[in-house]
C-alpha cells in the first residue's frame, strides 16, 4: 500500500495492536505505532510523531489511527493537518488494522480515511446477536 | 479454463477459525488464481477477507463450504480444505 499507517496511542496500546495484527497477517505491511505517556512533553510528543511519520511517508500520505478523539495521541497528531499530508481517524481497533493489511485495491488518502472509519465501526458488535446460539 | 469446485470440510481446531488460522487461510487463498467463498449453512463469505471468516464464527467440528472458481479450483478447495480441518496445536498462550 502507498499510503503510510501510523497509530498513535495512550501507552502501548498501538505496538500491542500491531504485535496483535502480525500475529495474524503474518505478512503485514510495515505500519508505525507512537506511545504517548504523561512523562513526556508536547514537544517530544511531536518529535516522536514526526519521526513515524518520516519513516511512514511513500510519497502519498500518511493514514493517522488514533485511540480516541480529544485524548492527548489525537490532538497532538491532530497538530500535524496543514504541516503534512496526512489524515486522522480516531477510535482504531484491531478490524481496522487487519483490513488495511490486507487491502488490495488502492484509494487516495481520503477516501481510505472514510472507508476504513466506516469499516471500523461496522465491525463493532453485540456479538450475541451475530451468534445466536451455540453450535456446538 | 475456467472450474468451479465446492467441497464442505469441517474445522479442526479446538479453538475454531478464530483470526489466526483465518489470517492463514487469506494468506492462502491470495496465492490462488481462483475467487474463494466460504459458506456455513447458507451464508457466503468472500474467502480473501479475514473478519468476513471470523463472521462465520465457525467452531470446532463445524462443516464449512469452501467454494472455488477459477484455473486452480481443484488444488485451491484441497489446500484450504486441509488447513480448516488441521487440528491445530493449542499454543499456551490461548488463541488468536
Amino acid at each position: 500500500m502507498k499510503i503510510g499507517v501510523v497509530i498513535v496511542t495512550h501507552y502501548e496500546l498501538g505496538e500491542q495492536m500491531l504485535q496483535a495484527l502480525r500475529s495474524i497477517i503474518t505478512d503485514a505491511p510495515e505500519f508505525y505505532a507512537v506511545s504517548i505517556t504523561n512523562q513526556q512533553s508536547v514537544d517530544e510528543m511531536r518529535e516522536a510523531i514526526s519521526k513515524c511519520l518520516d519513516q511512514a511517508e511513500a510519497g502519498h500520505g500518511v493514514l493517522v489511527l488514533t485511540d480516541m478523539f480529544g485524548g492527548t495521541p489525537s490532538n497532538v497528531a491532530l497538530s500535524f493537518l496543514g504541516e503534512r499530508e496526512l489524515e486522522v481517524v480516531t477510535g482504531v481497533n484491531l478490524p481496522m488494522l487487519i483490513k488495511l493489511a490486507t487491502l488490495r485495491n488502492e484509494k487516495s488518502l481520503d477516501d481510505l480515511a472514510s472507508f476504513i472509519r466506516d469499516y471500523g465501526k461496522r465491525n463493532i458488535s453485540v456479538a450475541s446477536e451475530l451468534v445466536p446460539e451455540r453450535d456446538t | 479454463m475456467s472450474d468451479e469446485v465446492e467441497r464442505e470440510f469441517v474445522v479442526g481446531s479446538p479453538l475454531g477459525m478464530h483470526a489466526r488460522p483465518a489470517g492463514r487461510f487469506v494468506a492462502l487463498v491470495s496465492g490462488f488464481e481462483s475467487e474463494i467463498s466460504v459458506g456455513k449453512n447458507d451464508e457466503w463469505v468472500n474467502g480473501a477477507s479475514v473478519l468476513s471468516i471470523l463472521s462465520l464464527a465457525a467452531a470446532q467440528g463445524t462443516p464449512l463450504r469452501i467454494r472455488a472458481v477459477g484455473t486452480d479450483a481443484e488444488r485451491a478447495v484441497s489446500e484450504l480444505g486441509a488447513l480448516v480441518e488441521a487440528d491445530e496445536e493449542v499454543p499456551s498462550g490461548g488463541g488468536g
